[in-house]
């Protein structure tokens, strides 16, 4: 993984983080309009074979996700990730090394 | 001192502490690859007795200052960093490692001088580690 990949990894998870706190935030008016747009999605590509696969994947994922809100899942795996957060950008407090007697 | 170590190897061998589920695995690991493969009985004795600075052998051998291991080792140092502790700020356990691995070498790991070379460098190097993890 070379440097650029790993920024652009952290900022690919800072945008799904950040997702997914939104959704959680504004969930109920989220859900509404997810639910519109994957009808209209769903009705726009229905003749197309291989739009429709990958219409009804999005929608599955969608779907999937919203019920692990519901379960509260994704809940705690956003507290996981804050707590692992804040552990790796805070610094410890540095600690007095343990010499040994030389006598 | 050249310890042979390709910056691919580096590399790969902090990907997979990064990646690894268990902490304990990787550190027996990585404890067995740095006295089976890169530590020899030569190396470590003529350290001790050029008193060569182990944090500049560290930092070169492992290509600390490539722009394509910072990132990842800043995030596997971080990640193990209550182990590096453990081990760095402990010159008896240092020591105590030595001892075990190098037993031909124990004279020279107990002597006044093996001694205060070894305080000096776990301080040197704890400090080294720190500033270059944290900052």
């Amino acid at each position: 993984m070379d440097e650029l990949t790993y920024i652009f990894i952290s900022a690919l998870a800072n945008a799904v983080c950040m997702g997914v706190a939104l959704y959680i935030g504004f969930r109920k008016g989220v859900e509404r309009a997810v639910d519109l747009v994957l009808d209209r999605l769903q009705q726009r590509y229905m003749e197309n074979e291989k739009m429709r696969e990958f219409t009804g994947s999005a929608v599955e994922l969608f779907r999937n996700l919203n019920e692990l809100v519901r379960s509260g899942e994704v809940k705690s795996l956003i507290a996981d990730v804050s707590v692992l957060v804040r552990q790796l950008s805070t610094p410890p407090r540095k600690r007095t090394v343990k010499t040994m007697s030389s006598e | 001192m050249a310890l042979g170590l390709r910056l691919e190897d580096v590399k790969s061998h902090l990907e997979k502490a990064i990646r690894a589920r268990s902490k304990r695995k990787v550190v027996q690991e990585f404890v067995k690859w740095l006295f089976g493969n890169v530590l020899t009985s030569e190396n470590v004795a003529e350290a001790f007795q050029l008193k060569l600075d182990l944090t500049e052998v560290l930092r070169v051998n492992c290509h600390l200052d490539s722009p394509v291991i910072q990132p990842l080792a800043k995030l596997a140092f971080r990640l193990y960093w209550r182990e590096i502790e453990d081990v760095v700020c402990n010159v008896d356990r240092v020591h105590s490692l030595l001892l075990k691995v190098f037993p031909e070498h124990s004279s020279i790991f107990s002597s006044k001088d093996g001694v205060e070379y070894l305080n000096v460098q776990c301080q040197k190097l704890y400090d080294y580690l720190y500033s270059y993890t944290w900052s």
